[in-house]
């Protein structure tokens, strides 16, 4: 089956990175690690990894950087005071899984 | 010469600034700029399809579908099967299968509750049947007279047409008047694998294109058939929406590749506009008009298969708006506070990433950069502020220092330096806020329990007035002491949609938000608000377009995320911080009105 999504590393640097014609474009969605998600096959999203110099990465890859921001997330959640902890607005970061 | 009130009907408003009661096309005069003034909307000069949500099962959909861009249903497909699908406007979801699994088959409905699906293909060969969708089940009823595949129909359950089709080519139509199949005046030039206008009736309809890549269109009366102006792109295995005065015709196959064309018909000619993002043939799609149509799956050479990838076709003249990322601020933070405009925006408090830290921590925005300036004296998170404050005259109010320290301590920024000035009445923190650093509302909030105390602030004294409705915290404000919104909220368990009208004396629930949340970003004023991102279960990326009424959903942020702040209008507004937490800005350009200067 085609691949629904690609995913590629770069680095945000604010104005321009994504400027409002390709947001208009595409769905774009932001993961931890600088990891990117655009629609597979599409060209905008094509010509926007290009402009960013995104790296591209399978989506095993991109799971990976994932995983290890979260997990580092998360020993820093589980390193605060249990009060820190118990703050309803501070849940411990979930485990994000990345689509195909 | 009639004067501008004969014409129009109401004098020329004088007012101070940008008139936030002018109608589209009011003309009106500001007094502080010394310029008359009116208002249009803000919309696209030319239609664009962008991504929307992805089929549930890759496949070629055979130029087939039923409804309209936000309420479509899609069935059958290559490789054979029954499986169908329901789009509202976001996203699919699969439901009840077709009776009978089969490729190619027309499909056609006003929308996801009521439509027939006829025809089609599986082997050995092409099929006569016919099924009707009553919004969860698939029912087979009376069948075509001429089985066919890759035919195409328009119309509705109780009045429907088919046409053309394989094998081989046929002229042959049929209409449905809810019961049974008739046959009826023939094409002039016999089709299959080409599209029609299928939302039109069945008495008024185009069919165009097919095999072997014709450009070939014809127009449907409800009696004959006619030729009229062909496409420019001849094609075939395209996708097909709109009605015989409104189409649209996009994708397919142009004899030796898929092509990502989209052509516009205004009613007697077609025109080229803007391309799909992924070229495709055999894709499936419906629309209402050419301004807005939905293209989903197809076979997507790019990819080496069937794709499940959906485009959302909208047509010029349409509102919309987006983000874009922005300058990130200096210091990642959460759950602070922001205000001013797009070009000129104030962020303070917060919370700094584990090990959490309350923060006083203070930065301006000139349009370009944000730069670090003088700390509150108290440090905290979960303010509240004025949303209508600016760079050199803000206000903020309650928070939370841990552990558990409600606060009543206000502070005023002069553009220099956080003072110390008397305090609210009642301590609270995750509180609503809205107006400017000398009229601003403090409300709802969390003391050790919801609280539901408003307060106003005169530039001296809080005092005590009529409380919010909806108890709740986490709600966010927008607009001035004497018109505000307070939206959304956290009750205490889940979010609420809830959304209560400020109007200088008593608040008033009014329409609700379409997605229910809490600690969301917002700009502008009562007439024309904004709300983005936010929380419910999950980090949303969701932004609410207010035109006073009623909330639109418009485009998502890039970077969904919650405890975020913001700042500007509907026009143009930036969105910053908030998340785990961070240091990412979006700006906004906005679907709402533009206001713009009268020149000679």
């Amino acid at each position: 089956m085609a691949k629904t999504y690609q995913y590629c590393v770069a680095e945000n640097w604010g104005k321009g990175f994504i400027d409002h014609v390709e947001s208009q474009r595409i769905t774009f969605c932001s993961f931890p690690g600088n990891v990117w998600q655009v629609p597979a096959y599409n060209k905008h999203g094509n010509l926007w990894i290009a402009k960013v110099a995104g790296t591209l990465k399978t989506k095993d890859e991109a799971q990976a950087i994932v995983d290890a921001e979260v997990q580092a997330a998360q020993a820093a959640w589980d390193a605060q005071t249990d009060e820190q902890k118990a703050d309803e607005m501070n849940p411990r970061p979930a485990d994000i899984t990345l689509e195909e | 010469m009639a004067t501008y009130k004969q014409n129009v009907g109401t004098a020329v408003v004088n007012y101070a600034g940008n008139y936030p009661g002018a109608v589209d096309g009011e003309l009106w005069y500001d007094s502080t700029n010394k310029d008359f003034k009116y208002r249009y909307p803000n919309v696209t000069a030319a239609g664009s399809w962008r991504t929307g949500g992805n089929l549930n099962t890759a496949r070629q959909l055979g130029q087939s579908g039923a409804g309209t861009r936000d309420s479509a249903l899609v069935a059958g497909g290559e490789p054979d099967t029954g499986k169908t699908e329901e789009y509202n406007g976001t996203s699919w979801t699969e439901v009840n299968d077709l009776t009978t699994a089969r490729r190619n088959s027309a499909t056609v409905g006003a929308n996801t509750e009521a439509a027939l699906s006829f025809g089609g293909f599986t082997p050995p060969g092409a099929k006569a049947l016919n099924e009707q969708w009553n919004g969860t089940n698939w029912t087979e009823i009376a069948d075509l007279n001429t089985a066919g595949r890759a035919r195409q129909g328009s119309g509705t359950t109780t009045a429907a047409l088919a046409f053309g089709g394989g094998p081989s080519a046929t002229t042959d139509t049929e209409t449905w008047n809810g019961s049974a199949w008739t046959e009826v005046n023939n094409l002039n030039t016999a089709r299959y694998y080409f599209a029609a206008s299928g939302y039109g009736p069945n008495t008024a309809t185009l069919a165009f294109g097919g095999e072997s890549a014709i450009t070939n269109n014809e127009l449907w009366n409800g009696t004959n058939w006619t030729e009229t102006a062909d496409l420019n792109t001849g094609r075939r295995l395209l996708c097909g929406a709109g009605i015989s005065t409104s189409a649209l015709a996009f994708g397919g196959y142009n004899g030796s590749a898929s092509v990502d064309n989209t052509e516009l018909w205004n009613g007697s000619s077609w025109a080229e506009t803007t391309d799909l993002s992924v070229a495709r043939h055999e894709l499936g799609g419906t629309g209402s008009t050419n301004g807005a149509a939905i293209g989903a799956g197809g076979y997507a050479p790019s990819a080496g298969a069937a794709t499940n990838a959906t485009e959302e076709w909208t047509g010029a003249g349409v509102g919309v708006g987006a983000w874009a990322t922005s300058t990130a601020i200096n210091t990642a933070r959460k759950y602070g506070s922001g205000a001013g405009e797009y070009t000129a925006a104030i962020f303070f408090a917060g919370r700094t990433p584990p090990p959490s830290s309350p923060s006083g921590n203070t930065e301006i925005w000139d349009g370009s950069t944000w730069t670090e300036v003088n700390d509150m004296n108290t440090a905290r998170n979960e303010t509240a502020s004025a949303t209508r404050g600016t760079t050199t005259a803000s206000l903020v109010f309650g928070g939370d220092t841990p552990p558990n320290d409600n606060h009543a301590d206000t502070e005023i920024w002069n553009g220099t330096n956080w003072t110390e000035v008397n305090n609210l009445n009642t301590g609270r923190r995750a509180l609503g806020g809205a107006g400017t650093s000398t009229a601003a509302l403090a409300f709802s909030g969390y003391n050790s329990t919801n609280v539901n105390n408003c307060e106003t602030w005169n530039g001296t004294n809080w005092t005590e007035v009529n409380n919010v409705n909806a108890t709740r915290r986490y709600g966010v404000g927008l607009g001035t002491n004497t018109s505000a919104l307070f939206i959304g909220g956290y009750p205490g368990s889940g979010s609420t949609a809830a959304n209560e009208q400020w109007n200088g004396t008593n608040w008033t629930e009014v329409n609700n938000i379409n997605t229910s949340r809490y600690s969301m970003g917002t700009a502008g004023t009562t007439p024309a608000g904004l709300i983005f991102s936010g929380y419910h279960t999950t980090a949303l990326a969701n932004t609410e377009d207010w035109n006073g009424n009623n909330w639109s959903e418009v485009a998502d942020m890039n970077s969904g995320r919650d405890g975020l702040s913001g700042a500007g209008t509907t026009t143009n507004a930036l969105g910053f911080s908030g998340g785990s937490p961070g240091v990412l800005a979006e700006e906004w350009s906005g679907s709402s009105d533009v206001t713009k200067v009268l020149t000679d």
